[in-house]
């Protein structure tokens, strides 16, 4: 049984479809790319899967229970953590502090929450930065903050939304390698990414959406040549280029 | 960490001696005006400040906490639960009944009154603090409407009459270190990281496992009942209360100035803003009569523009800031 | 029926001040997204212009309007350059705009003695007969300047390039950077207009209400009332809006008691904020 199974799953925002009848699953330990130009729906898609909005129609089950219609802090208790794509960093608190509250609300006490903030601080490599004020840091920074705040509400599957959107060639090189450090600690991924070649080397399977559809899913060497992918981006500036 | 420590005891020491020095009464006067004020600014900010929803509507609690405080020592059958364990009611029993029926009121309207937020939730809660206006003047039967209530006996605590300034100081002093250390418990445990992360972004809050709607209401519970703490008091203190006196937008409105002029988000910003503005109105109350509350006024919007961080905020970082130059320069030498 | 048609009127009529008073917060959300507390001491403002205009030159009160409005506009727009632009975000102003609420309110209180003052016109007790309705002659002038100001606003808003600039901000402020508006200035002037709004509907009311320095927290909550009644930043949901609260507070006051329609008109706005926070008639989230 897939750990995440989503069926059908639709959204309006008034008239306009967002996502149209989209179904995938996340198989247990897999790291699963869902790419799509913009507007595709992908965000959508985290959206309802993390419950920061109701899907207006379909399924989303995890673990084998249905989680749709939950809302994001009861998604987060079940084991399913996000980041942001525009990145929401508690600007007036340190960088610690941010990843300590992530670690409470699965933590008994304080104390217990500062070792989880410390154990995800150095498994991300933001050693230097605990000190500083979330607000103060770089985008590329944020990004990693983003990351480490998700992993410390102790998730099995992880969604992340273009962690490496903004980043230098090297940063996206120390994200790449971060990605599969998490999935080889043994967390599940979905990944959303423009940057291709960094997608195409984590992912397992790849998803691909388009106006609110899937037109594609396979691996990454299927979907490189899919003719439905490739149209789609056509005439859409092309990301894959770094 | 202990030098600070030192530094509460001594000053909780001074303010438990001062009333055997100063036997001015006006002085007496402004300091359980002082300390009120403290809890006024402690209550608006545990809720907008630490948590940023920003409340017009706090007089609402006061209000409640006011006329709750006033029933229990009117109402034949209220005061009945005073006399059980006192041979007349008893005026701390009666705060915390109005306390009690404030956070009854909160819960009930948490649940509502978070569909909104920012300056929605200023607007909606307004709203609520006038309701409470015109339920409080037309109700009669409970509030006696636009009379009021007079409280007619003296209120004691077990042998205490309160009677005269000192015995009112020492009861607001003790209520106000409650509250200073119940926001300080809150803000230093769970609660308050999360009441943190609620203010800084709620959807943050949520993705990293926050239930916001269930702390933002607890928020709202704790912050009302120090309010009505704060209303119960006035209530014994002033001996008579009317809606225009409790219910009224003024009430709400000094709150926020007591935590923003001192320093919104911090333990002691209200303490200052409290202090300051205290001393301040009473200054210029004698000049302007009730006109000192344009320098009130001026004193917020200076504030806002060139500190926002408010006059402790202020401090704290031009100290740091110093305590750095002098670290350095000791590096130096 | 009588009764009921002649409440129904004097309701419409005093529904038409209520909209100019809200017409100017609205218009002032709109452009800045600013909810001006101290809205209703603009209205205050303009009453004591009156008053003084009539008792110390015999200026007709709707005549001063004429003084009141320009002064308020220009207190509006030096308030707003000097003060509410520079506060930093949404929560700050709204605080800010409450402490310049105090300060007007006060200097009034310092400068006039908090004494209730009542401007009497000559024909302040004279009515119209219209069949079986009488309508008080004041409250007719005043509707129909009501009437007059709000198409001098439509036509400013429709027609003029500031007016359609001020709507082009208040819809997509960014949107009217990128068409060259000089979004600072726009909003100045639309604070100044907010501002002269308030005034003048302070003068409608000077023959028919007392005059006293807190008079404007009344009329500022009045006001909300409206706003949200019609959709914050919406102009003819501002008219609509206050239409219905004059006649809501007409009709309960004669089927009701006075004191609970004040009651109902707050109940009605919390529930209209809570529920459909675009206003009755607004499509928009937001
Ligand atoms: N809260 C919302 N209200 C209305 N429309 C929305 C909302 N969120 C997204 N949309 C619309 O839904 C569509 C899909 O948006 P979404 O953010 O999911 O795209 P995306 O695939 O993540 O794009 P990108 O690569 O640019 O991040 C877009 O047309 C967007 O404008
Ligand atoms: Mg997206």
């Amino acid at each position: 049984m897939p750990m995440l199974q989503v069926k059908d799953l639709t959204k309006q925002f008034g008239g306009l479809t967002a996502v149209s009848k989209v179904s995938f699953s996340v198989n247990e330990g897999e790291v699963l790319g869902l790419i799509g130009p913009n507007g595709a729906g992908k965000t959508t898609c985290f959206n309802m899967i993390a419950g920061a909005m109701n899907p207006t129609k379909g399924q989303i089950e995890f673990e084998g229970q249905r989680i749709d219609g939950l809302q994001a802090h009861q998604i987060s208790q079940k084991g399913i953590a996000r980041t942001f794509q525009i990145v929401k960093p508690l600007r007036n608190l340190s960088v610690f502090d941010n990843v300590m509250i992530a670690a409470l609300s699965k933590s008994k006490d304080i104390s217990q929450a500062r070792e989880i903030a410390q154990e995800v601080i150095d498994f991300t490599g933001i050693h230097d930065l605990a000190k500083k004020g979330a607000g103060e840091l770089s985008i590329g920074n944020l990004k990693r903050l983003e990351v480490a705040r998700a992993l410390a509400t102790l998730p099995r599957l992880l969604l992340l939304d273009e962690p490496m959107g903004g980043l230098n060639g090297k940063e996206v090189d120390q994200a790449i390698e971060l990605i599969l450090k998490i999935n080889k600690s043994g967390k599940t991924v979905v990944i959303i990414e423009h940057i291709m070649k960094a997608l195409m080397q984590v992912s397992d399977r790849i998803v691909v959406l388009a106006q609110g559809e899937k037109i594609a899913e396979g691996t990454p060497e299927a979907i490189s040549k899919n003719e439905a992918v490739i149209t789609a981006y056509l005439g859409e500036e092309y990301h894959a280029q770094s | 960490m202990n030098r600070q420590k030192s530094y509460i005891a001594l000053s909780i020491v001074v303010l438990l001696l001062l009333p055997l020095f100063i036997k001015n009464q006006f002085l007496l006067h402004m300091f359980i005006l002082i300390f009120l004020g403290v809890i006024y600014g402690q209550s608006w900010n545990l809720l907008g400040g630490f948590t940023g929803q920003i409340s017009f509507g706090h007089a609402l609690f006061f209000g409640i906490g006011a006329y709750g405080t006033a029933k229990f020592l009117t109402s034949d059958s209220l005061s009945k639960i005073g006399v059980i364990f006192n041979h007349q009611a008893d005026p701390i029993l009666a705060i915390i009944f109005g306390g009690l029926m404030t956070i009854l009121v909160t819960f009930l309207m948490g649940t509502i009154i978070f569909r909104l937020s920012g300056p929605y939730f200023g607007l909606g809660t307004l709203a609520m603090a006038e309701i409470g206006l015109v339920i409080a003047m037309n109700l009669k039967s409970v509030t006696n409407g636009g009379e009021g209530i007079l409280l007619l006996d003296t209120p004691s605590i077990g042998p205490f009459e309160l009677m005269g300034k000192t015995s009112f100081y020492y009861l607001i002093l003790v209520l106000m270190l409650l509250t200073v250390f119940f926001v300080y418990q809150i803000m230093r445990r769970k609660m308050g990281y999360f009441l943190l992360a609620i203010r800084e972004d709620n959807q943050a809050a949520e993705a990293m496992g926050v239930p916001t709607k269930r702390y933002k209401i607890l928020a709202l519970m704790a912050s009302a009942f120090l309010s009505a703490l704060a209303g119960g008091f006035y209530t014994l203190y002033v001996g008579f209360i009317s809606p225009h006196d409790v219910f009224s937008v003024h009430t709400s409105v000094e709150m926020i100035f007591i935590t923003i002029v001192g320093g919104v988000g911090t333990l002691m910003g209200p303490v200052v803003g409290a202090v300051v503005l205290t001393v301040l109105s009473e200054v210029f109350k004698s000049y302007f009569d009730n006109a000192y509350l344009i320098v009130y006024g001026l004193l917020l919007i200076l504030v806002i523009l060139y500190m926002p961080e408010g006059i402790y905020g202020y401090l704290k970082k031009k100290w740091n800031a110093r305590k750095k130059v002098m670290a350095d320069a000791d590096v130096a030498s | 029926m009588d009764l009921f048609l002649q409440s129904l009127i004097s309701g419409i009529m005093t529904g038409g001040v209520y909209a100019i008073i809200a017409l100017g917060l609205t218009l002032i959300f709109g452009v800045m997204r600013i909810i001006n507390m101290a809205h209703g001491e603009f209205l205050m403002i303009g009453m004591y212009i009156s008053y003084f205009s009539y008792t110390l030159f015999h200026i007709d009160p709707f005549i001063s309007i004429v003084i009141s409005a320009p002064l308020t506009f220009l207190l509006g727009v030096v308030i707003y350059r000097f003060v509410v632009s520079r506060s930093q975000n949404e929560e700050n102003s709204l605080i800010l705009t409450a402490g310049l609420s105090l300060v007007l309110a006060n200097t009034a209180l310092l400068l006039w003695s908090p004494d209730y003052r009542h401007l009497k016109v000559p024909y302040g007790t004279e009515v119209v007969k219209l069949g079986n309705i009488s309508v008080s002659l004041p409250m007719l002038i005043s509707f129909l300047i009501t009437i007059a100001i709000t198409l001098l606003l439509y036509w400013f808003l429709n027609k003029t390039d500031l007016g359609l600039a001020i709507r082009a901000s208040a819809q997509e402020s960014e949107a009217a950077t990128v068409m060259g508006i000089n979004v600072k200035k726009i909003a100045m002037i639309t604070f100044g207009i907010g501002a002269a709004f308030a005034s003048i509907s302070g003068s409608l009311l000077a023959p028919a209400l007392y005059a006293y320095p807190t008079i404007g927290t009344l009329f500022l909550v009045k006001a909300f009332v409206v706003v949200v009644l019609g959709g914050m930043g919406s102009v003819e949901g501002a008219l609509i809006g206050g239409i219905i609260l004059g006649v809501t507070e007409s009709l309960g006051s004669v089927y009701i008691s006075t004191g609970m329609t004040d009651a109902f008109g707050l109940i009605l706005f919390l529930l209209i904020l809570l529920f459909r926070p675009s206003g009755l008639f607004g499509t928009a989230t937001r």
